[in-house]
């Protein structure tokens, strides 16, 4: 078991660092985001040569591609990597936005999993009937929304500014300001960012259960005699919902690396997705990479913990 | 011919076979992809879906059709200081703004006129251009289904080659691509779209003697493609991963089969239908994905339409003129669905008890 | 946002403060608005009666740097000019009256040699700094010593000073032109040549003294100390900005020209959606909106807002260059038929109706403005010009920015129309903002014609040829002049007006003239000048509202009913 984390961490580290070189190598080969372009926009438009020339300096781009990441890697750990084109802190900036995703993730991660859970027992019992085939339906049609779309349609019907306005329009206020108005202003967003998932979970959900419901063990169980309900809870749910959980998460863990950047814009709530958006808008290394380096950290180490759930639930895999 | 992977299934033809066996000329046997179709036949409601979706498909191609004889205009012409007849009422198409007699005014693009003006307008202008809604949409779903489905044909194609390899080889091969997936997880999808798209928008692909310019449908095609190929490559990976344990492979390789040979003969046939699933489930993501990056500016670039474009482009005007990016949603989510719907058929019909999971 | 800005070559200065001072206080009709200024003045001086506790103001993200060294937008000086004050300053009024400069932390306006080279100021006594530290003469030299230190956007207006070239390649020692007097408070600076707009320069933020231990890197978070009647409290970028009084400052110092300001506090709450800042705004948590109001709910102002809202328009021209260097712009009749072929009155269009249709480079804002109708719409004749010039279907790539406020994808959609309606083979090419002004402005782009705009940096007409038309100034990168603009006649005829120390009515009317010199060749199609709207909450007095013309909508002389 031991091995197995510490061969996990190794690979996570590595993983990581390998997605901030990527990164890097899109922003700085890409022109643009070129040496001499960099520097002429921290300038600004008055920019004399000898000005250029000086930031080119002081930023280091006059240095080759491998110093520059370097320094660059050096000052994330450091904590002292900043933005090109505002002159700010990342890491601070970053740590204002966690509050606002953190919020998102956890609110929609709860009603997705609640709901998508929901959805998939109910449509497995009643697999075939006509209320499965409308809950198939709905929750196809809750993928098939692109989800800033729903969020725009959910703010023109249902916010302030728009048709009827019971809702807030977007923004995010601190839990630690007013704890109601957080909860109000986070429904619109939670609800859309969870359609999206509980389609999906409900679908799989029901999947798993129904071929589990097909396994020689619950035959088994049945001709035992135990009653459905028991089978049900105690074996065929065990094992369809652990697929479930992987995928859960995984997605949770993207949403907490800011990777809600449609929901988190269109709602403009500040988080870390919408940060990285409008870094990468604005051509801005430094963040991309901070952001980049943060969502990473967040899918890697959930997919660490989901391989060691998975093997705590089934005694047959071993971690390796 | 490639045996099937799966155990010998209980069909309803066995009744019919041993029936016939006893007093019936000799039984014909029938491929399983005969036996999906059939199955695939009695789902109506798949059916249904498909055909909707090749109903879409065949509108958008006929783009030019329509602008040219119902609309009587391109999808990229402005008509801002022009007037229609809607109903017989003169209408400005983009009206004037300003401050008009003392009063603040906006300027509007017109809203749909539902054929009242001989078929110009029928969804509205968008505005500030004057341009006209439904030309755009059809026009926007043309490049939005060619970026879909091409990302969609080279993403599932990456894949499978990917994924033959690493599942044959093993070793060193599959070390190496499933570390590359690995670090294709860790980014966000969104986030790796909209870095590689808006980096790419700047001067287009100029490397590896390839050249493709900014504004053409190949960037956001090859962006979409190459981010997800990840998520179709390792399922596939796994699935080819447990055939190589199959006595039939081991015996094709012991014959002294090539490994081409046994990639394209024995592995490739066994994942057929997973492959297929994927590509009509791919397909509807990738259309979304468009969607969203060329929402974030990241996607298609203007002037070209793209549902995405329409849907950022209408929400100036979503209080006034909600159709403007209502359409293009509804679009999206009618092709979407339909996809989904006949993902979901087909994927019953190749194999009612297949275990294929798409993790998206 | 993006401003321009471009080279302060050396010339005699422009007392075009006091001129039109002398203008002003001549003419009765100027004494009304100045009625109203020192009225304005003196109660708010006097305090009780119209000051108020807090002014919430809903912002855009446009707010790069809250560092007077270092900020270059609108949003960033609008809150500073009441926060750092310069040696010279503008008038708290509306109109062109507004565009007058008066001492602000200098006891009088420069006296300057007669050879316009060197300019001598005395600070006032007694002016300290919100942490109660004196203000002293050397802190004027230290400061603009650390723009160069940390590379502002602004040293580009110091290139004139003596020894300031030098000090930015070493960025040791001082700069020697500069020489000041901590006992006497006097700041004597030498040009290298004299600069009509060197005192316009001299009120902008970037030489606004700070204190001579100011760190030299980015002060934003940690607000330096201020001499104006409002300070910094704190800046937490993309969410706040929390203004309040500064304890040390005395509007009896200054003679009416920095009124003490009404509001007790500013808190500016940060938006990312104009649609939300509206709203905020119109049911009262938020007493100004910042943010142009979305289109589609303009109807929704005028019929239940009309009396909340204020139409304003700031110096500006959006315009089309066209690259001299490049065919087929480089011949003067297709650059001219494309001023023919664009429809101003669907470019109005393009931008709301919320916007004036213009031929003029200058804004018409501006006294040296003389409107220009040489290019009425006529497609006929444009074809016409195209025909001559023997450039039918030739390949034109348009470039444009994905700004959307400044709606630069809908106005290059609209050329590429046009464009091709006159037979040429349009193709339109949008980029990233972040990256426009960069790429046009790199020769190596060989951009042959985009969208651009300019926005004023102070009321001065070589704030507008200097920069962008005159061939002298031609860079290889980072260029301004997209148009490689260069006629021999016209960059002589600017330098020789860059030497006039005041607009006068003579010199006034010499940029006139040459506004109209310079678009018979047709380097540009300027197109519109675009208006704004202010927006305010129900409890707001409108009539006290000032809008200055360089700094916009004042926040400090509102006050509420």
């Amino acid at each position: 078991m031991m091995a197995f984390f510490v061969r996990r961490t190794i690979g996570a580290i590595l993983v990581c660092i390998a997605v901030t070189f990527i990164v890097f190598i899109i922003f700085i080969v890409v022109p643009g985001g070129g040496r001499l372009g960099t520097a002429e926009r921290i300038a600004g438009k008055n920019a004399t040569t000898q000005n250029i020339i000086n930031i080119e300096h002081e930023w280091g781009f006059d240095r080759p591609i491998y110093v520059q990441y370097w320094r660059m890697m050096k000052r994330m750990f450091n904590g002292t990597l900043v933005s090109y084109t505002s002159q700010q802190n990342v890491v601070t900036q970053i740590e204002e936005g966690i509050p606002a995703t953190f919020s998102l993730a956890i609110g929609a991660g709860v009603i997705w999993l609640f709901f998508g859970i929901l959805v998939g027992v109910f449509s497995a019992i009643k697999a075939g009937k006509l209320s499965d085939r409308v809950i198939t339906v709905l929750a196809l049609i809750g993928i098939s929304m692109p989800v800033f779309w729903l969020g725009i349609v959910a703010r023109y019907y249902l916010a302030e500014g728009g048709l009827t306005s019971i809702f807030p329009d977007g923004e995010y206020v601190p839990l630690t300001d007013n704890p109601l108005q957080w909860f109000w202003h986070l429904v619109l967003p939670w609800t859309v960012l969870a359609v999206l998932f509980i389609g999906f979970y409900g679908r799989v959900l029901r999947g798993n259960i129904l071929d589990t419901k097909h396994e020689d063990y619950v035959r088994t169980a049945k001709s035992k005699g135990l009653s459905s309900r028991r089978i049900m809870r105690k074996h065929v749910l065990r094992t369809s919902l652990i697929p479930i959980v992987t995928l859960f998460g995984l997605d949770f863990a993207a949403v907490l690396g800011g990777g809600a950047i449609l929901t988190e814009t269109v709602f403009d709530l500040h988080g870390v997705g919408q940060y990285a958006a409008q870094s990468i808008g604005n051509f801005d290394l430094p963040p991309i990479m901070g952001v980049t380096m943060y969502g990473a950290f967040f899918i890697v180490w959930f997919s660490v913990l989901v391989d060691l759930f998975y093997a705590y639930l089934d005694p047959r895999i071993r971690p390796t | 011919m490639a045996e099937r992977a799966t155990e010998t299934e209980f069909t309803l033809d066995a009744p019919a076979q041993s029936a016939a066996e006893e007093h019936g000329p000799a039984i014909q046997g029938r491929s399983p992809w005969y036996l999906a179709w059939r199955r695939l036949r009695k789902n109506y409601f798949a059916f249904f879906f498909l055909l909707l979706f090749l109903l879409i498909v065949v509108a958008c191609a006929l783009a030019p059709l329509y602008a040219s004889h119902v609309a009587h205009t391109g999808p990229n012409e402005n008509h801002i200081l022009e007037t229609v007849r809607v109903n017989g009422v003169p209408t400005d198409v983009v009206s004037p703004g300003g401050v008009i007699n003392g009063k603040l005014t906006p300027s509007l693009p017109i809203g749909p006129t539902w054929f009242g003006a001989g078929g110009r307008f029928v969804l509205g202008a968008d505005g500030p251009n004057g341009r006209d809604e439904a030309v755009r949409l059809l026009y926007g779903g043309r490049n939005s289904l060619i970026v879909g489905i091409g990302s969609s044909i080279f993403c599932v194609f990456f894949s499978v080659v990917l994924a033959l390899l690493a599942g044959y080889f093993r070793g060193t091969t599959d070390f190496v691509i499933t570390r590359f997936f690995d670090v294709m997880f860790a980014f966000p999808v969104v986030l790796l779209g909209i870095a590689l798209g808006t980096a790419l928008s700047i001067s287009g692909f100029q490397h590896f003697g390839i050249s493709i310019q900014a504004g053409s449908l190949w960037i956001p095609t090859i962006v979409i493609s190459y981010v997800l190929i990840p998520y179709v490559g390792r399922p596939l990976r796994g699935q080819v991963l447990s055939l190589r344990e199959k006595e039939f492979v081991e015996a094709a390789i012991a014959q002294g089969a090539s490994p081409l040979r046994v990639m394209f003969s024995e592995l490739l046939p066994n994942i057929a239908s997973s492959v297929l699933v994927f590509f009509t489930l791919i397909i509807a993501n990738n259309i979304v994905l468009e969607a969203a990056l060329s929402f974030l500016g990241a996607g298609v670039q203007p002037p070209n339409p793209s549902w995405g474009t329409l849907i950022s482009n209408g929400r100036d005007f979503i209080v006034t003129r909600p159709w403007l990016s209502l359409a293009p949603g509804i679009a999206i989510v009618l092709t979407v669905l339909s996809l989904n719907i006949f993902g979901d058929g087909l994927r019953d019909a190749l194999d009612p008890r297949a275990k294929v999971k798409v993790e998206l | 946002m993006n401003r321009k800005n471009g080279w302060k070559l050396p010339l005699a200065a422009v007392a075009l403060a006091v001129g039109l001072a002398l203008i002003a206080s001549a003419c009765g009709g100027g004494g009304k608005k100045a009625a109203t200024t020192t009225a304005s003045t003196t109660t708010s001086s006097a305090g009780a009666s119209k000051s108020f506790a807090d002014f919430r103001i809903a912002y855009d993200t446009g707010i790069d740097f809250l560092d007077p060294g270092l900020s270059y937008t609108v949003q960033g000086w609008a809150i500073m000019w009441n926060v750092y004050l310069p040696l010279l300053g503008y008038k708290h009024v509306n109109g062109p009256d507004g565009a007058t400069l008066v001492p602000y932390l200098a006891q009088s306006m420069p006296t300057v040699t007669s050879d316009g080279k060197t300019y001598t100021l005395t600070l006032r006594k007694g002016v300290k700094y919100s942490n109660g530290q004196p203000v002293k003469a050397s802190d004027f030299k230290a400061t603009i010593e650390r723009d160069y230190k940390i590379d502002s956007p602004g040293v580009g207006f110091f290139g004139g000073i003596v020894g300031a070239s030098d000090f930015a390649k070493t960025q040791k020692g001082n700069i020697s032109g500069i020489v000041t007097n901590d006992s006497t408070g006097q700041i004597t600076i030498h040009l290298t040549s004299p600069q009509g707009d060197f005192e316009n320069i001299l009120a902008m933020e970037f030489a606004a003294p700070l204190p001579a231990s100011t760190p030299a890197k980015d002060q934003s978070t940690t607000p330096a100390p201020s001499t104006g009647p409002y300070m910094i409290q704190s800046y937490s970028p993309n969410k706040q900005a929390i203004v309040v009084r500064n304890p040390y400052f005395d509007a009896s110092m200054y003679g009416g020209n920095v009124p003490a300001g009404n509001p007790d506090k500013m808190t500016i709450d940060i938006f990312g959606d104009a649609s939300v800042a509206l709203t905020r705004t119109l049911n009262g948590q938020e007493d100004y909106d910042f943010y142009q109001p979305p289109n589609d709910r303009l109807g929704e102002l005028e019929s239940k807002y009309a009396n909340q809202i204020k139409l304003y328009t700031p110096a500006n021209t959006f315009y089309f260059f066209m690259n001299t260097r490049e065919p087929p712009f480089n011949n003067v009749k297709v650059r001219q038929a494309v001023n023919y072929a664009i429809n101003r009155k669907a470019l109005v269009r393009i931008y709301g109706g919320l916007a004036t249709p213009t031929e003029n480079v200058l804004p018409p804002t501006y006294p040296s403005y003389a409107k220009i109708t040489m290019y009425p719409y006529n497609l006929a004749k444009a074809k016409q010009l195209v025909a001559a010039s023997g450039t039918k279907g030739a390949t034109v790539t348009i470039w444009g920015s994905n700004n959307e406020s400044r709606r630069s994808p809908e106005a290059t959609a609209y050329l590429q129309q046009v464009l091709k309606s006159l037979g040429y083979n349009a193709q339109l090419k949008i980029i990233n903002a972040a990256v426009y002004w960069t790429t046009i402005g790199n020769q190596s782009t060989k951009a042959q014609i985009g969208f651009a705009d300019w926005f004023q940096d102070y009321p001065h007409p070589l704030d507008w040829f200097d920069v962008l038309l005159n061939g002298e100034r031609i860079t290889q990168t980072h260029n301004n002049n997209y148009a490689n603009f260069n006629d021999a006649a016209i960059n002589s005829k600017i330098d020789t007006l860059k030497k006039e120390p005041e607009l006068t009515n003579s010199v006034n009317n010499q940029w006139a003239q040459l506004d109209t010199e310079v678009m018979k060749q047709a380097p540009w199609a300027p197109y519109i000048n675009q208006q704004g709207i202010d927006t305010f909450n129900s409890d707001i007095d409108l009539s006290c509202y000032v809008f200055n013309v360089n700094y916009q909508f004042d926040f400090s002389t509102i006050c509420k009913k």
